[in-house]
């Protein structure tokens, strides 16, 4: 048994002479000169063409979107004290005006 | 014809593409063991060669310098695709509605006889577990038919520091084979 597997062992190591040559696809240069080409074709088509990618697209508009609410948040924020500051401005005369009527009277 | 090549003369690179392609081709489907990834990888070490031709120092022979690029490309590719399982496989644990891709399990070498089909298989499955320079010293040695010289140039070795890979890779190739061997008749 021993035998028989080691001389399995050896068939399958010189079965590597036996492997012949494979052929490659028949457009192969085809092929290489279409990416060539494509290369050539300038870096902004290069950068265009990345842009487009729609992961990177994505990716861009939930930036945008992002920046847009931090904007907006950012905005209704700085506006609140002033709505207060008004609102005191509001209780104020409420309060002088009661004070006013109170005083009227001798 | 470096000096054509330099000039991005189309007929010349044709004429480098049909003189080269087997060599490069063979060399990286038996690295990769994938004739769709050796198609793609074989594109990608012509247009390496045609774009880098300028740092091309001619201290060596042109071949010795192609092959370089074709093992080079061969690896990275490796490399990538191990990383890409690695991040395909942490994806489905938090996804179960993706499945994960499973490569075939055998690799059918189209350059094999139909007579040394089984044994060829054995070789090739077994060679596939070998570390990468391992593998790779194999292929060009018992498959590209290089001598221990060229080889050490291609991967910047001395000739015995690749008769030391070869003996570790045969080794290993018999040890990968016994175990492979003994299942199938367990």
């Amino acid at each position: 048994m021993k035998n028989l597997i080691n001389q399995k062992i050896e068939d399958a190591l010189n079965s590597a002479q036996a492997i012949g040559r494979a052929e490659p696809s028949h457009f192969l240069f085809t092929k290489i000169e279409a990416k060539l080409d494509k290369e050539k074709a300038g870096p902004w088509n290069r950068f265009w063409t990345y842009l487009t990618n729609p992961a990177i697209a994505f990716a861009g508009l939930c930036i945008l979107l992002l920046i847009n609410a931090l904007i907006i948040f950012g905005v209704n924020s700085r506006q609140s004290p002033q709505i207060v500051e008004l609102a005191t401005v509001d209780e104020y005369n409420l309060v002088s005006s009661t004070y006013e009527l109170d005083n009227l009277n001798p | 014809m470096v000096a054509l090549l330099r000039q991005e003369d189309r007929e010349t690179y044709r004429y480098v593409v049909d003189t080269w392609k087997g060599a490069v081709y063979n060399t990286v489907l038996n690295v990769l063991q994938n004739e769709s990834d050796a198609e793609d990888v074989t594109q990608d070490v012509f247009i390496q060669v045609f774009e880098s031709i300028e740092g091309f120092k001619e201290e060596s022979k042109f071949s010795t310098w192609l092959y370089r690029i074709a093992v080079s490309k061969s690896i990275d590719h490796l490399r990538r695709k191990k990383s890409q399982k690695r991040f395909a496989f942490l994806r489905s644990l938090w996804n179960d509605h993706e499945e994960l891709q499973i490569e075939p399990v055998e690799f059918v070498h189209p350059g094999v006889k139909l007579e040394e089909k089984e044994n060829a298989a054995a070789l090739l499955k077994a060679l596939e577990k070998l570390p990468l320079r391992q593998k790779t010293a194999f292929v060009l040695n018992k498959m590209e038919k290089l001598s221990y010289r060229e080889i050490g140039e291609i991967m910047n070795l001395s000739v015995s520091a690749v008769d030391s890979l070869l003996q570790r890779a045969r080794q290993n190739l018999k040890l990968h084979l016994k175990n492979y061997f003994e299942q199938l008749n367990a």
